[in-house]
């Protein structure tokens, strides 16, 4: 019976390893960043990108809106 | 466009571009806000259909989904890409055709879709309404779109790919994906065509892509605009970009996981809807993860919360991130969706994220960005604050009164007296109990138009007092990296080895035998061992090959792909397996060779006869599913109210599926007999002359225009090669079928008085909506019934529509 497909399928193992490749991926993606991204000079640098000036030298005055 | 002197070179950046969609940001803002009142006029005064087919509800709805969504959100993301890209790799867009391609073209497609869908043409699918011509045309902009963002990717001037330009990636790759997978389809004509996936398959495809749309499109470029434009407006770097790496990555894995939240205590399998559950509560941490960091991005400014309007919309913006992110997990579980599903909370929580979180950002990122396109300051500051508290009145409001209304009626349904029966049969009470949320709701749509269109001004004036700029900039052409790796020896480093291997192991355990897996999972613990002592012995190396996988777009994108995918396969394919196994025919001598089979035999489907099928097209046109589901869940009040629960196997045929997602009227899945057709075509004439109260459109139309069963004839073979098994001699006898059964119900229509022409749409749904729930339905006066709906008289329990 097809009722019953889901109850015998081996392929219902594919979401529990679709949760462990999951897991592995984030408890991995988690150590790296908080452990392993240790140049902090370096990251710094990254976040502070959008923050350079690209509307000429006095671009940070332009973010003060005036009525 | 770029001078290059001996150590620096001159980019002018493409802002006419940027100008260009955030001009038709606020265009299309304007249009879809005003549809959104529209609608919700309708919803509290019927009369604002106004009669005209074209205007009705279920026609409009789809309008203002696809208006806020792609219009007015996606051109919106559209000037935020191209602003902050070109800023954040210091360059100009790689080629101004593509860019001026990819403007004209989603421009074009705005506009077939408001053409198209208040005609009627439709795929029937929520957020997938457009037809496949316009389809097509969304693939070919999209491919525009990438090619030139991946383009500039590849010829930029700073090594880094910052935070937010991760997530447009994510976004590109993603939308790519969903998109083409939930638009396969089969045409049967320029502008119809049928899904190639039907019923339960349909429907988990559907909300994986339609969950992810809110992920993807709504989500993940707006996050991308956040950790750039409140950046900027803060003037202070992200409060933790190791918190943001997190963010990404967590983010784009759990979301793919999410959409079968949607399809609770459906008739879609169990193990998938507690996939979905679990994938979307996970998706909490994230979320405010990503949402703190914003907020902190504050830290030591918050006093411009006071004195800038910009900030207030970013604060307001992501503060409704934060909401919006924490009720939809606890939408997804089930106990709360079994509450929630169907009932207007849903709506507020979209229009908590829509109007909230992405209008506010694209309102923020607009009076920031707009001045600077002009080379001016803001024309008005007090009417952006002016703005800003109306439009924040007007949202509270709209959501505040959906979340009251959504679990009022969610307890209303669910309410049974102390013989565990209905406590409130008739469904209109419930209705009549929501108005004054639709009133409030309506007045809070209104302010929130009304607040727009100060913006309007503000910006037309700003653009008048000023002039329009493009900007340029002095920059240091981009260095090889002496330590640099190809994407060859990226892609066969330690770590990326490392990664495939657990990947592999992780399979194998899952689908060795119970002797061979021990094995596998022995090896995987070993190589995690491995990599740690590496990673503990090489973390230099590894840090240096993380920062390289950044600077390498093509490499990003690929694990950004095989993110997504792991999600969307392992839900999907399983699904798409069981429907083969749903026998289609089972015959007296199969029975006769082995007799288990008549257990079988008993759940096989029978396909829509000719008339049926046209009056299917007819109701998906008028997009009935956006008030009516057909999915009645396994819960005591459903059962009593609709009838036995839904099974998988009865929508089999469906293409596309109409289960829906909303009950502003009743369940219909299992309606067929449950009244006779006269009370069909009075309710279809006019809902109140059988419902008093109901807010349900009428539609007249139907008894005027008319249908040919050619054309019905010419679907059925399309569908045939869907895997519908219509025979050869239904094929043959399409048309004189659709005639015969057209002719009974017309004539029992007749016999009451009620003369109605049977070629007339009107028949056709009333065919419909009799065989919903039922088996065939005669399809001709032999043998003799006495109407072809069968039951005679109407049901007494509720009123419905």
């Amino acid at each position: 019976m097809f009722q019953e497909f889901y109850a015998e399928s081996s392929l219902l193992i594919w979401p529990l390893v679709g949760l462990l490749i999951f897991v592995a991926v984030f408890i991995g993606v988690l150590a790296f960043t908080f452990f392993g991204l240790r140049d902090k000079r370096k990251l710094e640098e990254i976040a502070a990108l959008p923050l350079e000036p690209d509307h000429g030298d006095d671009d940070r005055a332009e973010g003060r809106a005036a009525g | 466009m770029e001078a290059t002197n001996t150590q620096m070179k001159t980019v002018t950046y493409d802002d006419g571009i940027v100008r260009a969609f955030a001009g038709v940001t606020i265009l299309w803002g304007v249009v879809a806000f005003l549809v959104g009142v529209i609608i919700a006029a309708q919803l509290s005064f019927w009369q604002a259909n106004l009669g005209v087919e074209w205007l009705s509800f279920g026609r409009l709805r789809p309008l203002h989904t696809n208006a806020a969504i792609f219009a007015f959100v996606g051109n919106a993301m559209f000037a935020g890409i191209y602003y902050s890209t070109q800023r954040l790799l210091k360059v100009r867009m790689a080629n101004d055709l593509l860019s001026w391609a990819n403007f004209w073209g989603y421009q074009l497609i705005i506009l077939a879709a408001a053409i198209t869908l208040p005609l009627g043409l439709t795929q029937g699918k929520e957020y997938a309404e457009l037809i496949w011509p316009v389809d097509l045309l969304v693939v070919v902009v999209w491919v525009i779109f990438a090619a030139n963002f991946f383009w500039t990717v590849a010829i930029r001037n700073e090594k880094n790919l910052y935070v937010a330009l991760w997530f447009y990636i994510a976004t590109i790759v993603t939308i790519a994906v969903l998109y083409i997978v939930n638009n396969l389809q089969l045409p049967t004509s320029l502008t119809h065509s049928y899904t190639i996936f039907g019923g339960v398959q349909d429907a988990l495809v559907q909300w994986w892509y339609g969950h992810n749309a809110v992920a993807f499109f709504l989500t993940t470029p707006i996050l991308g605009h956040m950790y750039y434009f409140m950046v900027k407006a803060a003037e202070r770097p992200v409060y933790s970009y190791r918190l943001s790496v997190v963010h990404f990555w967590s983010l784009i894995f759990l979301y793919i996981w999410a959409g079968p939240h949607h399809l609770l205590y459906t008739a879609l399998p169990d193990w998938a809807q507690t996939l979905g559950m679990i994938f979307s509560v996970m998706l909490w941490a994230p979320s405010w993860g990503g949402m703190l960091n914003g907020l902190l991005t504050l830290r030591g400014a918050w006093d411009k919360l006071r004195t800038d309007p910009i900030i207030k919309f970013f604060v307001v913006a992501v503060t409704f991130y934060g909401m919006s992110t924490f009720e939809g997990p606890l939408l997804s579980i089930k106990s709360v969706s079994a509450l929630g599903h169907y009932t207007d909370w849903i709506i507020g929580h979209v229009h908590g994220g829509t109007l909230g979180w992405n209008g506010f950002m694209a309102f923020g990122m607009l009076y920031w960005m707009w001045p600077r396109l002009y080379g001016t300051k803001l024309w008005s500051v007090k009417l952006a604050e002016t703005h800003f508290w109306i439009a924040t009145i007007g949202i509270l409001m709209y959501v505040v009164s959906m979340w009251v209304s959504g679990v009022s009626q969610g307890l209303f349904w669910r309410a049974l007296d102390a013989e565990g029966f209905l406590r409130y049969p008739d469904f209109i009470e419930g209705l009549n109990n929501s108005v004054a949320m639709y009133h409030t709701r309506l007045m809070g749509g209104t302010l929130y138009l009304l607040s727009s269109f100060l913006m309007v001004y503000n910006l037309i004036m700003t653009a008048r007092q000023g002039k329009a700029v493009n900007v340029s900039v002095q920059v240091a052409p981009r260095q090889r990296d002496p330590e640099g790796a190809g994407v060859w020896a990226l892609m066969t480093s330690a770590p990326m080895i490392f990664i495939t291997a657990v990947i592999v192991l992780a399979i194998w355990f899952g689908v060795a035998g119970p002797m061979v897996s021990p094995v596998a999972l022995a090896l995987l613990i070993v190589v995690c061992v491995a990599g740690i002592i590496s990673y503990g012995l090489q973390q230099k190396r590894w840090g240096h090959w993380y920062g390289l996988v950044e600077k390498h777009g093509f490499v990003f994108t690929v694990l950004v792909l095989l993110a997504i995918l792991v999600g969307g396969a392992v839900e999907i394919i399983p699904t798409l397996i069981i429907t083969e196994r749903v026998p289609t025919t089972i015959t007296e001598e199969m029975i006769a060779e082995d007799p288990s089979l008549a257990e079988t035999a008993k759940w096989i489907q029978k396909p829509y006869s000719p008339l049926e099928l046209a009056g299917r097209d007819v109701f998906i046109v008028e997009g009935c599913y956006n008030c009516h589901s057909q999915m009645i869940r396994p819960f005591r009040h459903e059962v009593l109210r609709y009838g036995d629960y839904s099974r998988l196997e009865e929508s089999i045929y469906d293409h596309p599926f109409q289960w829906g997602s909303k009950r502003t009227g009743l369940d219909l899945a299992r309606v067929g007999g449950k009244y006779d057709n006269l009370w069909h075509y009075l309710h279809l004439m006019d809902p109140r002359s059988t419902s008093p109260s109901s807010n349900m459109p009428a539609y007249e139309h139907f008894k005027t225009k008319t249908l040919n069963p050619a054309t019905t004839a010419a679907r059925m073979a399309v569908q045939v090669k869907l895997g519908v098994p219509y025979t050869d001699e239904d094929l043959a006898l399409a048309e004189e079928r659709y005639l015969s059964q057209a002719q009974l119900v017309a004539d029992d229509l007749r016999l009451k008085n009620a003369e109605v022409d049977p070629m007339s749409e009107m028949v056709a749904v009333i065919a419909y909506l009799q065989r919903l729930g039922r088996g065939p339905q005669p399809l001709a006066p032999e043998p003799v019934t006495a109407t072809a709906g069968g039951a005679s008289g109407p049901a007494s329990d509720s009123g419905g529509e």
